[in-house]
């Protein structure tokens, strides 16, 4: 199921300043067999794969530069991010964009799933036994009715250095 | 709390306050030019400024803001006496006015940041207080308020006046002896603080600190707070440097000599019988603050240590003449000039333009989308017409007029140049060359510094002028104008000019030149020294005090605009800087080159040319470095897909071309497959969140709507050259 940008957009650009609304509400996507979570607020839109410029000297991660209508913008693979093997983009991929303290990056990940609602007591800590990497990136593990979702904290995501 | 609605008229309030403010003042000092030298008033210009209080006044009353209110009322109604022709305008006035200007912007800065004007009420009264007094002096008297001529003072002996016992009436007589002596204890005071700015020696210091003592005893008979507490601060400031807890530098005597000033002001309010004897009695002292560690000033308890052991011998005292007397107000100025709003005022024409476009625009649109095949070349060619001209004049919503800022200057000039009893005629050209916002923002500070430093050091004070057969008059020019891209501002005075020895003398003794550098330079380096940081701090290089204060603040700030700054002096006969920045800061001329699949932009100005090697040229060292003679000349070649790791198509030299790029002195030689053409691009910085990049100093968006990095050559060649 591919999201076309307007209605996506429309559905959570509308309520941008609206709290109560965005609450407890994550965008789901897939990376690999998993399903990850990010925060709504975080997100402005989704857009389709774009032409990506590379730039040199810049972690693996971050795959270069694009154009968002005028303003240039880092688009980052999450598989990267999470140390998982690079993966050809298919016309599922997608480029997340979110902006996290005034920031706005874009995430690309395998594909899309939907918006859910997870109240925050559906939401446990990792297990200590969890080891996985990039541990630090998780905000907590929501519970839904047909599994676990990952859910990412967003500002550690972008900004964690890399071994820390 | 502000409401959102209240919030958007203070905004528009303030933001047009100070553009009034900043019209009324130049004016002014305009005003009191003309009556100076032509001992007649322009009708016109007292017209104008009269408006603009009453528009200030108008707007003022909508937000029901007082202080504003009353201040602007009196001034009004002072300057309509001036414009009916009852009394002439004098130095007095503009004081006035320059002082009711300064309240006011204490008062908006106020306003725009808690949207209301309390608070402001005691000075607003002092200030029309002020006013009402004149007001009164003239229409009554029909004499225009004697300025200080008719002072004469001998600095030999401090009057002691004496003591009159408590509770006694003030009379008439009273109040004429009590502002005799305090004008000779003022002048006592003053002569002592300037010789102890010329050599410190402890006798000036106690000397200046009796007559304060003095006048302070005098003031507290009267019952006159305001120059009993400024007396007590200079007494304060003096019993430091007596004690030698305070270095006796050119701040210190700056201030001194400023709290003179307004006690002067003060006594000659007492004269002419107004009250509160000094009406900006606050400003000074924050003004005092900002400029020194203020003593410990408790002024109940009062007892300085100075007068318990007046007599004390041998008090070692140190002149510092490395502060510009007038840096603390300079930097004043600066703040004042820095902190201004983020409207920017555009000219409906061009928005009217812009409208206009966009209504094209939308023509445009709809003719490429109808499916009309013959129309279509046509469509496309007109959307094409009308995005270019869009974009022409959005780029120019941004540029402004440099009028505000080098209207500024004036009153800057003004005040430094009756501060250092120099004459200093200000002359502007083209004013009204816009520039782009940044610039605005950035061009203040630099200006300020420069002018300070012609009126400070270029030109000398009247005497010396005309011992060098100068005009006793100063001329300092600020210009602006367009030249080729650029924008160049100049400010130019006819003073005494750089002296190239000393400034050598200092570049040697900081390691900036070599004893063999020194015998070839140019005067041109030379001259660029000055802009060294920590340069200011050195040690007289023209008489008064470092020429150079602030220097490195001018250079950082016009290198922050990709700017540069030429030097051009004559002893003798004046300094020429001129500032160079370019046209606008969005948009340069590119050639887009091609590396790979990747596509890299560099700045035209860095290149020297391009050229397809013949393999003869080019010669490889055994270590893999590449070496390629252009006319006799050895450039090193880098490639850029080594460099940045992009896979390339060519791998021989001669395949591809190399671009030979420049910056100052360091050249080399950049391998690229191709060129894909000049263009003008509108640059991008490059996102924040990936740091700085080496080599690229921001990005562009080419016409298929893909990024290409620019290349910044300097950054560059830093890093391959080391």
């Amino acid at each position: 199921m591919l999201i076309e940008d307007d209605v996506l957009d429309a559905e959570l650009l509308d309520d941008e300043d609206e709290e109560d609304t965005q609450k407890d509400k994550f965008l789901t996507f897939f990376v690999d067999e998993e399903e990850y979570g990010i925060e709504i607020r975080y997100v402005t839109e989704i857009i389709r794969m774009q032409k990506i410029t590379q730039v040199p000297d810049v972690s693996d991660f971050i795959k270069g530069v694009i154009n968002l209508r005028g303003k240039v913008i880092p688009v980052m693979d999450v598989r990267l991010r999470f140390g998982l093997e690079e993966r050809p983009y298919d016309n599922r991929t997608c480029i997340i964009v979110i902006n996290v303290e005034e920031q706005a990056v874009g995430l690309i990940v395998d594909h899309v799933s939907e918006v859910l609602d997870i109240p925050a007591t559906e939401i446990d800590p990792p297990p200590k036994m969890y080891r996985g990497v990039k541990g630090r990136f998780i905000l907590g593990l929501g519970k839904v009715e047909d599994g676990v979702k990952i859910l990412l904290n967003a500002e550690r995501f972008l900004f964690d250095e890399e071994g820390q | 709390m502000i409401n959102e609605e209240r919030r958007e008229l203070i905004d528009c309030f303030v933001s047009e306050s100070r553009d009034l403010l900043d019209e009324i003042e130049p004016q002014i000092i305009e005003l009191e030019q003309i009556v100076a030298t032509a001992g007649r008033i322009d009708k016109r210009l007292l017209n104008d400024i009269f408006r603009l209080f009453h528009t200030l006044k108008g707007s003022a009353s909508f937000l029901d803001l007082q202080a504003i209110i009353q201040v602007t009322h009196q001034a009004e109604t002072l300057f309509d006496l001036f414009r009916s022709g009852r009394a002439m305008i004098t130095s007095v006035h503009v004081d006035l006015f320059c002082q009711a200007a300064d309240f006011i912007r204490g008062v908006l800065e106020q306003v725009e940041r808690e949207g209301h004007d309390n608070g402001f009420e005691g000075d607003a009264q002092q200030i029309v207080d002020a006013l009402v007094e004149a007001i009164r002096s003239v229409s009554f008297d029909g004499e225009p308020v004697q300025d200080e001529q008719a002072l004469s003072g001998n600095d030999e002996e401090i009057y002691r006046g004496e003591q009159v016992p408590e509770g006694i009436e003030i009379t008439a007589d009273l109040i004429k002896g009590f502002v005799d002596e305090a004008m000779e204890l003022c002048e006592g005071a003053e002569s002592a603080a300037l010789s102890l700015e010329q050599s410190a020696d402890a006798d000036s210091a106690r000397k200046a600190f009796r007559a304060f003592h003095n006048l302070k005893g005098n003031a507290a008979l009267l019952g006159l707070p305001g120059i009993e507490r400024v007396s007590h601060l200079a007494e304060g400031i003096l019993d430091g440097i007596i004690s030698g807890k305070r270095e006796c530098d050119g701040v210190v005597i700056t201030v001194l000599l400023t709290l003179i000033d307004s006690l002067r002001n003060g006594v000659r309010r007492v004269q002419e019988g107004k009250s509160p004897e000094l009406p900006d009695l606050e400003q000074l002292l924050q003004f005092v603050q900002q400029a020194i560690d203020l003593p410990d000033l408790d002024f109940e308890t009062g007892e300085t240590s100075a007068e318990k052991g007046e007599d004390e011998e041998n008090s070692s005292i140190q002149v510092q003449g490395t502060d510009s007397p007038s840096a603390a107000r300079a930097d004043h100025y600066s703040e004042r000039v820095q902190s201004r709003s983020q409207f920017i005022k555009v000219d409906t024409i061009k928005l009217d333009q812009l409208l206009d476009l966009v209504g094209e625009l939308v023509i445009a649109e709809a003719m490429v989308a109808s499916e009309d095949e013959e129309q279509s070349g046509k469509a496309v060619r007109q959307l094409n017409k009308v995005t270019r001209e869009i974009q022409e004049i959005a780029l120019s919503l941004r540029m402004v007029p440099l009028t505000t800022t080098f209207r500024k200057m004036v009153r800057l000039v003004r005040d430094l140049a009756k501060k250092e009893n120099k004459q200093v005629e200000l002359e502007i050209r083209g004013a009204e060359t816009e520039v782009d916002k940044t610039v605005i923002e950035q061009i203040s500070d630099p200006l300020v510094h420069l002018l300070r430093n012609a009126v400070d050091h270029g030109i000398g004070d009247p005497a010396e002028r005309r011992a060098a057969g100068k005009p006793e008059v100063g001329r300092v020019l600020i210009e602006a104008r367009h030249s080729a891209g650029e924008v160049w501002v100049i400010v130019q005075d006819d003073g005494k000019g750089l002296d190239r020895v000393k400034i050598m003398e200092i570049g040697l003794e900081k390691g900036l030149i070599t004893e063999e550098e020194a015998e070839i330079l140019q005067d041109e380096d030379i001259w660029q020294m000055i802009f060294a940081p920590g340069f200011s701090t050195a040690k007289e290089i023209s008489d008064i005090s470092g020429r150079g204060v602030g220097m490195d603040v001018v250079k950082n700030n016009v290198e922050k605009l990709n700017g540069r700054i030429e030097v051009h002096s004559t002893q003798g006969r004046g300094t020429t800087f001129i500032i160079h920045i370019p046209l606008t800061l969005a948009i340069i001329e590119g050639m887009i080159i091609k590396v790979g699949s990747a596509r890299y932009t560099i700045p035209i100005g860095s290149i020297k040319e391009s050229f397809k090697p013949r393999p003869s040229m080019i010669t490889r060292t055994p270590d893999g470095l590449e070496i390629v003679q252009l006319r006799g000349e050895l450039l090193p070649v880098l490639r850029l897909h080594e460099l940045y790791q992009v896979e390339n198509n060519c791998q021989e030299l001669s395949e591809g071309i190399l671009i030979a790029v420049q910056n100052n002195d360091r050249k080399c030689c950049i391998f690229v497959d191709q060129l894909l053409g000049q263009q003008q691009i509108v640059i991008k910085g490059l996102p924040d969140y990936l740091g700085h990049i080496c080599g690229i100093s921001g990005c562009a968006i080419l016409s298929d709507g893909s990024v290409s990095l620019i290349l910044d050559i300097a950054d560059l060649l830093e890093t391959v050259q080391g």
